[in-house]
């Protein structure tokens, strides 16, 4: 039985693995950070080499910051504001295009093709930013000479990642109800905006510097973004070192941790939904 | 010659890439690289104050201005002929009222904080509630109005006598008009929460910002065939003009190359302020604005115009043949 699932799982994943990559959004989406941030390397151009008076390790910190920056910025916008819109329609266009029914006659239970839409889903985004990631480390390597791929690696795995596997999993559970893509996006933009900015405003009386470093539940993800925006600026000696912008890594893997468990709560409810639903039909 | 121009089609076929694909990468390759080119060329200090560039953004003005009050004269005229055809209560049914609700929503939000102070939300306090919140929800409700990879029936929508410029077009209006009633109670609630606030002038500002995203929106959907490109583009150019506003001033500091950018971005900055400039440049943005959103519309009603393009998303081949 356990065999059966598993097989289901896995040809569900590699399906919508697929349709997400002959969808137009992600394709864009990752092309849009990748040539972002080449473009950026390109246009600095000859200032990224290395002065005659600065030593090796303090010029490989400074690019390291740079390199990280600079591909933080777009990618983090994308996965932050776009990527929830972006696969919001991933589990209503099997409404739309009327094989729903047609799923719901087959042997695949509620739970699978829940787990299945999301993980294709994971897979298929995870895979795009690894890409596009790999690509912009390369002409930095290639532009500015060696940085700390250690810092990349985990600003693509604990930053990129993580936010890319929670922001994913917002966009494609919260509009699991929804009948068609254009209900899905305004569904999806709709929770958006209330976790992003009205909620946060009103809690924390208009001061947005407020209390947002603790937000874990927000979709901006804050202490993550600024932990790769400012901490590691810090460390190169090049931002500010301002405490209000500063974020510790256990906020970090708190943050990660509790927006997992958030997730895990939205799929419970959307499997409770999809379930509920299927007994009232 | 002829053999030669099937050529390139024929090695295009055998990949099994549509030739179209291949033009418009080509195209796109181009531009970049001629951007690069001409980036590379300018001077690194290159500055210009607002004075300078002031008779280039006149000269704009006055054509986009003309080109507007133009389509405006042609689809007032074009109406005029034919009232019958419109079909109000589907497009009102279609519109719906969450999008009211919504606008209505936002406006009472941030007409209840304080825009100036310090690390506060820089769209909120009364006086920016209305043009911060309208035009982006009117963005996002074009954006999604008509998308043609989502609407039911298109070929038969196609065939039918009504053009699909007018279905597009019609749907818009009713939109438009459904948030000039936001507006009108959004100013009465803004009254209230500022006695100080400028009526008039809350009146007049949300338009040409509402317009620019409007269309922006439109022409991205149509051109991607996609609702959420239309609304992530409308959205993304309404975060960085209406978040980044100050920063984006003539003398500002920035860095190359945004400096080769920056002395002309005040012409069309949808969320320019009566401060920011003098006021007779305000109005100069005012008109580039709201003629850039009419002719990117117009560019959109164009686009319709090729129903094989709308229906399969390639070139008419009637356009290939020629």
């Amino acid at each position: 039985m356990a065999q059966v699932a598993l097989n289901q799982l896995r040809g569900m994943i590699l399906y919508e693995f697929r349709m997400h990559w002959r969808r137009r959004p992600l394709l864009i989406m990752t092309l849009a950070f990748t040539l972002i941030t080449v473009a950026a390397v390109l246009i600095a151009g000859d200032s990224l080499l290395k002065p005659n008076d600065l030593d090796v390790s303090t010029y490989n910190r400074v690019v390291t910051a740079y390199a990280i920056f600079t591909t933080w910025m777009p990618l983090g916008i994308g996965l932050v504001f776009i990527l929830p819109v972006m696969v919001a329609d991933t589990i209503p266009l099997d409404r739309q295009h009327g094989v729903r029914d047609l799923l719901d006659s087959l042997p695949v239970s509620r739970a699978v093709y829940l787990t299945g839409k999301l993980i294709g889903t994971w897979v298929a985004v995870l895979i795009g930013v690894g890409v596009g990631l790999f690509f912009c480390a390369l002409v930095w390597r290639l532009r500015a000479g060696a940085f700390d791929v250690g810092k990349f690696a985990e600003m693509a795995i604990f930053g990129a990642g993580a936010i890319a596997v929670l922001n994913s999993s917002l966009g494609v559970l919260l509009a699991v109800g929804q009948p068609s893509r254009r209900r899905a996006i305004v569904v999806v933009t709709g929770f958006l905006t209330l976790f992003i900015f009205v909620l946060p405003l009103l809690m924390n009386n208009w001061d947005l510097r407020g209390s947002f470093n603790n937000e874990t539940l927000n979709p901006i993800r804050i202490p993550i973004i600024n932990y790769f925006m400012f901490n590691v600026q810090a460390e190169a000696g090049l931002g500010s070192n301002n405490p209000a912008l500063l974020v510790s890594a256990a906020v970090v893997r708190d943050t990660i941790l509790v927006g997992l468990v958030e997730i895990a709560v939205i799929w419970a409810l959307a499997w409770g939904w999809l379930r509920w639903r299927g007994d009232r039909a | 010659m002829k053999a030669i121009l099937e050529k390139p089609a024929g090695i295009m076929a055998a990949m099994n890439l549509p030739m179209n694909t291949l033009k418009t990468v080509l195209f796109y390759l181009l531009a970049l690289g001629l951007g690069g080119f001409l980036i590379s060329c300018a001077p690194r200090d290159f500055n210009l104050m607002l004075a300078e560039t002031r008779p280039l953004a006149q000269v704009v003005a006055l054509g986009l201005g003309l080109l507007a009050l133009w389509c405006l004269v042609n689809a007032a005229w074009i109406f005029a002929q034919r009232p019958r055809q419109v079909a109000w209560r589907v497009s009102v049914q279609l519109v719906g009222w969450i999008g009211m609700v919504a606008a209505f929503g936002g406006v009472w939000v941030l007409a209840a904080g304080d825009g100036d102070a310090p690390y506060a939300l820089p769209i909120a306090g009364a006086a920016r509630a209305i043009e911060s919140i309208v035009p982006l929800v009117l963005a996002i409700q074009a954006a999604l109005i008509f998308s043609p990879d989502d609407e039911p029936g298109l070929e038969v929508l196609l065939a039918a006598p009504r053009p699909a410029s007018w279905l597009l077009l019609e749907r818009l209006g009713i939109l438009f008009v459904s948030q000039v009633v936001v507006v009108v109670a959004g100013v009465i609630l803004c009254r209230f929460a500022e006695p100080d606030l400028d009526v008039l002038l809350t009146l007049v500002t949300w338009l040409a910002p509402a317009v620019l995203l409007m269309a922006i929106a439109t022409f991205v959907t149509i051109r991607s065939r996609v609702a959420m490109f239309g609304a992530t583009i409308a959205g993304m150019v309404w975060f960085v003009f209406a978040f980044f506003r100050a920063g984006l001033l003539p003398g500002m500091p920035t860095f190359w190359p945004l400096n080769l950018l920056l002395p002309f971005i005040w012409a069309f900055n949808p969320y320019l302020q009566p401060g920011d400039v003098p006021m007779g440049d305000y109005w100069i943005n005012r008109v580039i604005v709201l003629g850039l959103g009419v002719g990117l519309l117009l560019l959109t009603v164009r686009q319709l115009r090729d129903e094989e393009q709308l229906l399969a998303g390639s070139r008419s081949s009637k356009g290939n043949n020629r």
